[in-house]
Order: structure tokens, then C-alpha cells, then sequence
């Protein structure tokens, strides 16, 4: 059998795998995306931050539903396209189909919507916007497979498309539902945060039910629904959700229920006290900062001590646990804490040090000592790691500065109010804050990030030992998987998936993690360079 | 790689969900109001949160 197969496949070319049409496909669409979240005026109009209309609310609810429920099939349906998709020879109409329809979108969505607005014509326009990307999205499908396969696969699939458009549209109508039962908890939040401000501010007091405005003379809020506490009930409903479902083994139902209760009632509390803080913070010390500072970061630090609190209470409690052997194998120091809590420890004095301040970050050697605090306490676990300087590793860095500069030039404008921030200090905390940024950036910041990210994270995909995995021997999706992550974290995402990509590989290729902390270190100071001697603060 | 492929699935799923619901259940857009959740710092808490899981799970791991 097998020799009738090689001498057929001798006389016959070896049929096409389509993997090239695909690579350039998912390549072109790549393109387009980050066109599209990069330009910042198609951003504005289309990128991911703007608000999704209802369709495509709807349109991305369904989507997931369908993800979901046709989860099992997900793999064969796409070996299935693959497959039938080898014979679609004339694929590269409806690309240049796609193409025109992509192009003209562009056009209409970087210059049409002033024209639209003078003309009157801002309903004809939004269909315009709408039917374009329908076109150019339906086009991009009939490029990768032909048409026929499709209509086969939703002849086959029709059960779980029905149920996923159902289940999207359910889902859609529960989110729209929410939305009435925001006002009486922002009564009761109210109510709460009126009887923990009156014992600090007595009679100076002012507060008013019906528009929900508490505070003083000085600096009041308004309690509106988006602050009731809904958000954070959400996320710590969705975080209990994740944690009974991954540690179901240890957990003992239905015991562990009760941390729903538990954790909803702590987070509403946490957010008036939150308000209660915010208000004492801008009558009592400055209204720029609690406005610009700690609004904006409390919310998430009240969320991260609740749901973290609430699976180290659920671990530690044998009443929660019914592994005894958790709970007696508890470690002082793991191996995970070396790696991790460094970057921990710098990214909570970020969300700090941003909560005490009104834009410009003048806690910053503040962030700078307590990382290298920790690192120093740690250092025992980094001796171990068989540091050396590598030229390559060097290089390696030097590249992704140039790339990194190549890339967000077009942001030069946005150092001026840093440098003017900083320019405004007095002359000896000037000097002194320069240093610790430079410290920072250049020996903390890469030590923290590299530990936690190529040295615990593109392990720990491999195996939960992560620390004897081998760097040489990690799989190529971890080095992306890793690099993802890391460029998420960073603002610049694109750039940071790059670095992330360059230092990962640059590990991978000696096997040390030492390389990438050189590698990292390098390009840091050479950003350092360009903002002391270049005056490039846009890159800070 | 199955077991990564089913993780990728339903974290693609969790995500889309959330993106489709994200301005009913979460103010993340009402840039005029400072919601009780910033979306510009979820980067931050999230990796905040997600090594502080770690941590909690490495330190309470049975042997």
C-alpha cells in the first residue's frame, strides 16, 4: 500500500497545502487590524477603543456564543476549510474585491465623516462605514474558502448558529437588563458613603439624595450609576466564576458558595469607602489628585485585595478546602515568588504611586527602591542563574531600541508635558528624580520584567515545575504566547510584542535568562540616553 | 496542545463575551464620569491580579 502511494505520488505534483494563501491572508488581516488601531484617525473612528454600536454588540456576543458552544467541533470545522480550501483557485478575486472594499473604507472613514457632517448626510454616512466593512469582511471569507464550502458548512453547523445568535442575543438583552438596577444601588451607596463622611466633616457636610452629590464646599462628587458598584461586583463575580472552575478539585461545595456573598458584599463596602477616601482626599489634600489620580486607580486596587484575599481565604480555611495537603504543604518562599514578585511589587507601586498623583510621577524612586528591595531579598535564588555579558544579547537590544524609536516617532509631541512637569522641580529633586528614572528603567525595570516573563512565564506554559524547564527547550508558541503577553501589558503594545519576541528568542538561543535582562537593559539605557542627552521624552 | 487550544477557546470566548457586554455591565467608555473601573489601568491591575494568583497557587500547591 504504501509503495502504490509513493509511486502515484511520483508522477503527479504534490497537491497544494495552502498554508501560503493562509499565512497571507491572516497576514493581510494583521495589517489591517493594527492600520486600524494605529492611525489615530481611523483609531478614533474604528479602533478598539471606540464605542461599539449595538450591532456590533450584538454581532461580537454571538460570535463568542457560537465560539462557545461549537467549542468541541471548533478544530474539525477548521481542518475542514483548510482541507476544502486547497482547490479554490481563483481566491485572488475576491482579495483585490477585499482590498478595493478595505481601501475605500479607509478613505471614507479618514476624511468622509467631516464631509458628511457639513453636507447633513451623518446616517448616509455610518451606512456607508457599515456596509463597506460587511464587504470587506464577507469578501476576506470568500477569499479563504469558496463560497460552496461555506454554504456546505452552514447547512452542516445550522443547529449551533441558530443557538449561538440566540444565546448572543440573550446575552445582549441580560447586559441592556443591568442597566435598570444601577439607580437604586447607587441610592444605597449613597446612603453609605453620606454616614461615613458625616463623623469627619459634621455639619461641613453637604449632601443631596435626589442627584446623589455628597462632599464639602471645597470638592463634592456626584454618585452616578457607572460608581454605584456594579463594576466591581461584575469583575468579582466573574473572578469567583474562573476560581471555583479552575481549583473545583480542592474547593469544598457547597461551602465554597458562600464566597459570593462574601465577595459581592466586600466590594460594594470597598467602593464607598473608595467614594468616602476620594472625597476626604480632594477636600482635604488636592482635588487634582483625587480626580486624576485616585479615581482612576482605587477602583482596581479595592478589586485586586478582595479577589485575592477571597482565594487566600478559600485556600488557607479548612472550612473552603478540603485538601488537607494544601494547607500543610504551604511554602514560606516558592520558587513562582522570585520570579514574580519583583514585577508584583513594581507594577502595585505603579497603581500607587498613580492613585497619589495628579499626571506626573513624582513617587517614582519610591517604585525604584522598593523593586530593588525586593530583588536584594530574593538574591540568594538569583545567583543561581549563571550571569554573563553577551555581545549578541547586546545587539539584540540595540535592534529594539532602533525598532521601538522607528516605530513611535509619531508620538514626539507627547513628552512636552512630562518635560515641563519635570522641568517645574526644584533643582536638587530634579537632578535626584532623573537619576532614579534612569536607575529604574535601566537595572529594576528589565531584572523585574525579564524574571517574570521569560523566566517564569515561558516555563510555566510548558510545565507547573517551570523552574527545571530548560529555556533552549521551549516550543515556539510559548515564545509567542509569552511576547503577547508582555507587549499587552506595555501601552505600545506592538512594539512591546516585539521586544518581547526579540528577548524571548534571544533566551531561547543560549539558554539564559541572563541574555535577555542584558538585552532589555540595553535598550532601556539607550532610551535613557535619547531622553538626557536627545531630549526625546516622548519615549518615557 | 490540545489542552492550550482549549484554554485559547474558551479564553477567546470569556473575552468576546466581555468586549460585547463591556459598555452595559462596565462603564469603560464614560470618559466624562471617571468610572469605579478605569479601562486605562487594566493592564496593570489584570497583571496585578493574575501573578498574585500565581503566587497564591504555588504557595498553597499540594506535593
Amino acid at each position: 500500500m504504501a509503495a502504490e502511494t509513493t509511486q502515484r505520488d511520483a508522477g503527479q505534483p504534490p497537491p497544494a497545502t495552502g498554508i501560503p494563501r493562509l499565512a497571507c491572508l491572516g497576514g493581510l488581516l494583521a495589517a489591517e487590524f493594527a492600520w486600524l488601531t494605529l492611525d489615530s484617525r481611523a483609531r478614533h473612528q474604528f479602533g478598539l477603543l471606540a464605542r461599539p454600536s449595538e450591532w456590533a454588540q450584538v454581532t461580537i456576543a454571538c460570535a463568542a456564543a457560537l465560539v462557545l458552544i461549537g467549542g468541541p467541533r471548533l478544530l474539525v470545522i477548521g481542518r475542514s476549510i483548510v482541507k476544502q480550501s486547497r482547490g479554490h483557485r481563483h481566491w485572488w478575486l475576491p482579495l483585490v474585491g477585499h482590498l478595493i472594499a478595505f481601501g475605500t473604507l479607509l478613505a471614507v472613514l479618514l476624511m468622509g465623516r467631516e464631509w458628511a457632517a457639513t453636507k447633513g448626510a451623518a446616517t448616509g454616512f455610518e451606512a456607508l462605514r457599515v456596509g463597506l466593512l460587511l464587504a470587506a469582511v464577507a469578501l476576506w471569507i470568500a477569499a479563504l474558502a469558496p463560497v460552496g464550502c461555506w454554504w456546505r458548512l452552514m447547512i452542516v453547523e445550522w443547529r449551533s448558529l441558530l443557538a449561538g445568535g440566540a444565546v448572543g442575543v440573550a446575552a445582549w438583552l441580560a447586559g441592556r437588563l443591568t442597566q435598570s438596577f444601577w439607580k437604586p444601588l447607587s441610592r444605597l451607596t449613597f446612603v453609605v458613603v453620606e454616614a461615613l463622611l458625616r463623623p469627619i466633616y459634621g455639619s461641613r457636610l453637604e449632601s443631596d439624595l435626589a442627584e446623589r452629590i455628597v462632599g464639602t464646599p471645597a470638592f463634592h462628587v456626584q454618585i452616578d450609576p457607572a460608581c454605584a458598584g456594579y463594576e466591581g461586583i461584575g469583575l468579582v463575580c466573574v473572578f469567583l466564576a474562573a476560581f471555583f472552575w479552575f481549583f473545583r478539585q480542592r474547593l469544598r461545595f457547597p461551602q465554597a458558595w458562600l464566597l459570593w456573598p462574601v465577595g459581592i458584599s466586600a466590594i460594594w463596602l470597598s467602593n464607598a469607602v473608595r467614594i468616602t477616601a476620594l472625597v476626604v482626599l480632594g477636600a482635604s489634600y488636592s482635588p487634582a489628585v483625587a480626580m486624576r489620580g485616585f479615581h482612576s486607580q482605587a477602583g482596581w486596587l479595592f478589586f485586586n485585595l478582595v479577589a485575592l484575599g477571597l482565594m487566600a481565604a478559600a485556600l488557607r480555611l479548612q472550612f473552603f478546602n478540603k485538601n488537607a495537603a494544601d494547607r500543610l504543604s504551604r511554602q514560606a518562599v516558592t520558587p513562582a515568588a522570585a520570579y514574580l514578585v519583583p514585577l508584583l511589587t513594581l507594577v502595585a507601586m505603579n497603581m500607587l504611586a498613580a492613585a497619589f498623583s495628579e499626571g506626573f510621577d513624582r513617587f517614582y524612586p519610591l517604585k525604584v527602591l522598593a523593586t530593588a528591595a525586593v530583588l536584594w531579598s530574593f538574591r540568594a535564588t538569583y545567583r543561581e542563574l549563571a550571569w554573563s555579558w553577551s555581545w549578541k544579547a547586546a545587539g539584540t537590544g540595540v535592534v529594539v531600541f532602533v525598532l521601538w524609536l522607528a516605530l513611535f516617532r509619531a508620538g514626539a509631541e507627547n513628552g512636552t508635558e512630562l518635560h515641563s512637569a519635570w522641568s517645574n522641580l526644584s533643582p536638587g529633586w530634579r537632578e535626584g528624580w532623573l537619576t532614579f528614572r534612569v536607575l529604574g528603567s535601566v537595572i529594576t525595570v528589565p531584572l523585574a520584567e525579564e524574571l517574570a516573563f521569560r523566566g517564569y512565564l515561558l516555563r510555566r506554559f510548558i510545565a507547573i515545575d517551570f523552574d527545571r524547564v530548560g529555556y533552549e527547550s521551549v516550543p515556539w508558541w510559548a515564545v509567542g504566547l509569552s511576547s503577547l503577553l508582555f507587549g499587552l501589558m506595555h501601552g505600545q503594545w506592538l512594539g512591546g510584542i516585539a521586544a518581547g519576541l526579540a528577548y524571548a528568542l534571544v533566551t531561547r538561543f543560549r539558554g539564559r535568562l541572563c541574555d535577555a535582562v542584558v538585552a532589555h537593559a540595553t535598550t532601556n539605557a539607550l532610551i535613557a540616553v535619547a531622553v538626557v542627552v536627545g531630549d526625546a521624552w516622548w519615549l518615557w | 496542545m490540545k489542552a492550550i487550544l482549549t484554554v485559547l477557546r474558551k479564553g477567546l470566548g470569556f473575552a468576546l463575551v466581555l468586549t460585547a457586554l463591556a459598555p452595559n455591565a462596565f462603564a469603560l467608555f464614560a470618559d466624562e464620569h471617571a468610572p469605579e473601573i478605569d479601562a486605562g489601568s487594566a493592564a496593570s491591575a489584570l497583571t496585578l491580579l493574575l501573578g498574585g494568583a500565581a503566587l497564591l497557587r504555588d504557595r498553597f500547591r499540594a506535593k
